[in-house]
């Protein structure tokens, strides 16, 4: 609660952007679902959101059966990233060469735990599927997509789609060091959202994720915060 | 409770119009794929490292969130130039302003090299001949070999921890 009220500077620049986009999606008259988002989002106490992840426990279950879903989509992405490979023969000895090399990076997975290896061959797969997009990481037009959707009237170049794959790819990498960090110092053995969870308090240019991935509180803490607050919500 | 909104709203966007439909993005759109977050995560942490199921899914919205963000940015500086397209400076200006600097210096370099590739694309294109084609492409086969070399060479990785006993 308190550290939450010291970033007020940044949640304010948050805020009036996703203000900002809310208009913008009203004068086009084209509601996307992540409007309705943010409209929640300003509606409701941070409180309330708190409380809502516990109930969005189910729909995590939920997600997990759409997990399997996009295994369609991925065949489908590689039949659209195969133009893009085709004018680039020197990409494709380039891309083979990144694979022999992280080829020698399977055995060490393997020698682990039957759990690890099972991981090892989905990477298999994964970097089967990849072949083509080796010198992006995510499929551009997924990432295209994504963006489409937050102001579909915008129109994205090639080289902001590359600089995007590339900026996620090290935000991931950051971001799962920094919550790594806070998985060795508790002497735990696998990375878990409370670690997750702890970066995003702790940092402030995480602030915007804060919404997402909110330290979990017991019940019985929800549950005075919220007679304390009054009505909250809806 | 956030996925029903997000069904209701794709059921808005399909009763507007056709174009809108084509545009209005279904559920696993909205995230990128999970084994290509979980293999950058991994290629970022020690070998014996693991990753929960429930991790993987938080930071792959995360990711999404992440897009938005910088996104909605560059979205909005574009529109106060009265600019229609986003194009990567408008992207690296966005990260710096939104806490992300770090982020901007590797990216003008991997920009800067796209954008010698594409102008000897270019140039590949206009002349017909085979052979100064097949030449041009060898050398570009070079330049794109650094940046290869680059992604190679991540942040630091934190060592392995003890063996937990």
């Amino acid at each position: 609660m308190t550290s939450s009220n010291s970033p007020k500077p940044e949640k304010k620049i948050t805020k009036n952007t996703e203000i900002s986009k809310t208009q913008k999606k009203k004068t086009k008259n084209a509601e996307t679902p992540k409007t309705e988002k943010k409209k929640t989002k300003n509606a409701e106490t941070p409180k309330t959101e708190k409380k809502k992840t516990k109930n969005a426990e189910t729909p995590k279950t939920e997600k997990k059966k759409n997990a399997e879903i996009p295994k369609i989509e991925k065949k489908k992405t590689k039949s659209a990233e195969i133009p893009l490979t085709d004018g680039k023969t020197k990409r494709d000895r380039e891309i083979a060469k990144e694979e022999n090399k992280k080829k020698t990076k399977k055995p060490k997975l393997s020698n682990g735990t039957s759990k690890q290896r099972d991981e090892g061959s989905k990477k298999g797969v994964a970097e089967g599927k990849g072949e083509e997009g080796k010198m992006n990481v995510f499929p551009m037009n997924r990432i295209r997509t994504m963006i489409k959707g937050e102001d579909p009237d915008m129109r994205v170049s090639q080289e902001a789609l590359l600089a995007i794959n590339n900026a996620v790819e090290k935000f991931l990498e950051q971001f799962s060091q920094e919550a790594y960090a806070f998985c060795v110092r508790d002497r735990k053995k696998c990375l878990s959202y409370d670690h997750l969870a702890h970066v995003v308090s702790k940092q402030r240019r995480y602030d915007f994720l804060s919404d997402f991935v909110p330290e979990r509180v017991k019940a019985e803490d929800a549950l005075r915060e919220r007679s304390a607050a009054g009505t909250g919500g809806h | 409770m956030a996925e029903s909104d997000n069904d209701s709203g794709g059921a808005q966007n399909a009763g507007n119009s056709g174009n809108l439909s084509e545009l209005s993005p279904r559920e696993q759109d909205r995230f990128l794929p999970i084994a290509n977050v979980s293999r950058i995560m991994k290629k970022a942490l020690p070998a014996n490292a693991k990753i929960s199921k429930d991790a993987k899914e938080t930071v792959q919205e995360c990711v999404s969130e992440f897009i938005s963000f910088i996104t909605g940015e560059a979205s909005d500086k574009c529109q106060r130039e009265k600019r229609k397209t986003i194009n990567g400076d408008d992207l690296l200006w966005a990260m710096t302003t939104l806490g992300f600097e770090e982020y901007v210096e590797p990216l003008k370099i991997y920009l800067q090299r796209f954008r010698e590739m594409e102008g000897e694309k270019t140039v590949a294109a206009r002349d017909s001949s085979k052979d100064s084609a097949s030449a041009s492409s060898y050398h570009q086969g070079h330049v794109y070999g650094s940046p290869a070399y680059h992604h190679q060479v991540p942040g630091p990785t934190y060592p392995a921890p003890g063996r937990p006993r």
